[in-house]
C-alpha cells in the first residue's frame, strides 16, 4: 500500500509524480551508486521507485555500459603460526583480496579477506579461490552481495588437487609446479547485453594444465544446471598462466600460457579445446568481440587486436 | 506572443488556465509527447497540455525555441555561420540563466519537461536535486525536497546499517 503523500507547507516546492522523480534519478552519474543508495533511504516511495525492475532497465539503457566502480588485487601475506601437538612453529603464507574503490561504492564483501585470492571478475560477478573452506570456489556478486559455493569438477579436481591436502588441516602440503590452472566467470544470459545481468545464471570456466603428463584439461559450470560438463582434455604440453588475464569472447574462454606466444582457447559451448599462437604479448582482456594484447618493447608500448573468426582464423590488427 | 512566419507549420499549444501559445511544429516537437501526438495525427487543431500553467508552458517554449536545433531564439538561422562548439557554449550560458529560478519553478518545470518528454529540459532542471542528493544528510535531502520520512525508526536504521559505506 502507498503512504499518504506528505503534507505541504505553503513555500514548499510542489510535489513529483512518480515518472519526475524517476526522471531525477536517472540522472544520478552511475559511478555515484552511494547517491542512489542515500535516496532510497529517504523515504519508502523512492525506496519502491528504485528498486523497481524497470528503473533499473531504464537506468542502464540511459547510461550504457556500467562504470568501473574499483578493482580486485590479491596480496601476499605471511605470519608465523604455532600448532600441531608438537606446537611446530610454521610460516604461513597466503593471499588477501582487496577491494580498490574508484568510485563511491564500498563493498563490504570483500574488504580483506585472507585466503579468498580472487580469480577473475566479469559481468558483475567475482570468482574468488577459496581452498581453505569446503569448497573450491565462492562466486559472489558485490552489488547484491549475492553469493555461491562450488566445488570444481570430480576429474578436475583430482588432477588439481588430490594428494595435496592434508587432510587434518585442510592446506596444501606443498604445490605440485607441473600443475598449473585458470578460472574464468561470465554471464550465461541468453542474449544479454551485459548491462544489467544481476541475478542472472552464469558460468565457470576451468582450464588447467599437467606439465609432466602434457595435458590441458577444461571443464565448465553452469550455474542453472549446477553441474560442470565434464572434463575435456587435450595432449598439449601448455603451462596454464594462473595469474594470467584471461578474456570471454562470446561462449569461448581464453588463457594466456606461460612464457609461450599461445593462448588456449575454451569453446564452452562445443566443447572444445585449441591452442592458438599470438603475438609475443600479454593479453589484456575484451572489448567488441576482439582480443586485446599488448606489450612494452623497449620504451615503446605496443597494442595489438585480434579477431576471432568462426572459422578458428585470427586476423591481427 | 509567436507570430506566423511564411512556410512554417505552425502548432497551437493550451494551458488549462486558457492561454493559447502558438508556436513552430518544429519548437513543439521538442517534446516528445507532442512530436508523438503530430505523428499520430492527434494534434489537428490545438493541443490542450494538462497541469501545465501557462507561466510554466511558456517558459518551457522559450526553452524549446533556444534549443531548436535549426534556428535560435531570434528566429535568424545559426547552425550555417557558427561553429558549433561556440553554439554548444552560448546555449550552456543561456542554460545557466534560464535555470536561475525559485525552487518552487524548477519543480514544475520538472514536471512538465517529465510529462513533455523533453531530455535536455530535464537534465538541466534535476541537477541541483542530485546535488542535493549527493551532498546532504537525509534529514536535509527530506527538507530540502519536503518529502516526508514515512519508514518506522527500526527500518531506517537497518537500511543505514545494511549500506553503512553509503553514509559515511
Amino acid at each position: 500500500m502507498s503512504p499518504p503523500p506528505p503534507q505541504r507547507g505553503r513555500h514548499s516546492p510542489p510535489a513529483l509524480d512518480d515518472d519526475a522523480t524517476s526522471e531525477i534519478f536517472l540522472r544520478i552519474p552511475p559511478d555515484d551508486p552511494k547517491s542512489l543508495v542515500r535516496a532510497a533511504a529517504v523515504c519508502t516511495t523512492w525506496r519502491r521507485i528504485l528498486s523497481d525492475a524497470a528503473f533499473a532497465r531504464g537506468y542502464r539503457a540511459f547510461h550504457g555500459a556500467p562504470p568501473m566502480l574499483g578493482f580486485l588485487h590479491n596480496e601476499n601475506e605471511s605470519h608465523e603460526r604455532s600448532w600441531g601437538r608438537g606446537r611446530r612453529r610454521r610460516h604461513e603464507e597466503y593471499l588477501v583480496s582487496n577491494f580498490v574503490s574508484t568510485a563511491s561504492f564500498r563493498p563490504p564483501a570483500c574488504h580483506e579477506r585472507r585466503h579468498w585470492p580472487s580469480i577473475d571478475s566479469r559481468h558483475g560477478l567475482v570468482l574468488f579461490h577459496t581452498p581453505k573452506r569446503c569448497e573450491d570456489f565462492v562466486i559472489c556478486d558485490l552489488v547484491t552481495y549475492d553469493r555461491w559455493r562450488i566445488k570444481a569438477d570430480t576429474a578436475c579436481r583430482r588432477i588439481i588437487w588430490n594428494g595435496l591436502f592434508d587432510e587434518d588441516w585442510g592446506e596444501c602440503e606443498e604445490e605440485d609446479e607441473d600443475i598449473t590452472w585458470n578460472a574464468a566467470v561470465l554471464c550465461a544470459k541468453d542474449g544479454c547485453d551485459h548491462l544489467y545481468c544481476h541475478g542472472g545464471p552464469f558460468l565457470v570456466a576451468l582450464v588447467g594444465s599437467h606439465k609432466g603428463r602434457q595435458i590441458t584439461f577444461a571443464s565448465v559450470y553452469s550455474s542453472a544446471t549446477r553441474k560442470w560438463s565434464g572434463m575435456i582434455s587435450v595432449k598439449e604440453p601448455n603451462v596454464i598462466e594462473m595469474t594470467g588475464h584471461n578474456a570471454v569472447v562470446g561462449n569461448k574462454a581464453y588463457f594466456p600460457c606461460e612464457q609461450s606466444d599461445s593462448v588456449v582457447e575454451y569453446d564452452m559451448s562445443e566443447q572444445k579445446l585449441l591452442v592458438i599462437r599470438v603475438p609475443f604479448a600479454r593479453l589484456v582482456g575484451a572489448e567488441g568481440g576482439l582480443l586485446l594484447f599488448a606489450t612494452v618493447l623497449k620504451p615503446r608500448l605496443h597494442i595489438w587486436s585480434m579477431e576471432v573468426r568462426p572459422d578458428r582464423t585470427t586476423a591481427l590488427a | 506572443m509567436a507570430t506566423r512566419e511564411a512556410g512554417k507549420k505552425m502548432i497551437m499549444l493550451k494551458s488549462p488556465d486558457g492561454m493559447e501559445f502558438e508556436v513552430e511544429e518544429a519548437v513543439a516537437m521538442e517534446s516528445q509527447t507532442i512530436r508523438k501526438m503530430i505523428e499520430d495525427d492527434c494534434a489537428d487543431t490545438a493541443i490542450l497540455i494538462p497541469n501545465i500553467n501557462s507561466k510554466i508552458l511558456s517558459r518551457v517554449i522559450e526553452y524549446c525555441n533556444k534549443h531548436v536545433p535549426t534556428t535560435g531564439a531570434t528566429g535568424a538561422a545559426a547552425s550555417d555561420t557558427v561553429a558549433p562548439a561556440a553554439l554548444a557554449e552560448d546555449l550552456k550560458i543561456w542554460d545557466a540563466e534560464f535555470i536561475k529560478v525559485n525552487r518552487a519553478t524548477r519543480f514544475n518545470l520538472i514536471q512538465a519537461a517529465s510529462y513533455l518528454n523533453i531530455k535536455g529540459l530535464l537534465d538541466l532542471t534535476s541537477q541541483t536535486t542530485i546535488d542535493t542528493i549527493s551532498d546532504n544528510s537525509l534529514e536535509e535531502i527530506r527538507s530540502f525536497l519536503s518529502t516526508k520520512n514515512d519508514y518506522l525508526p527500526e527500518e531506517e536504521q537497518t537500511i543505514r546499517r545494511e549500506n553503512q559505506w553509503a553514509f559515511q
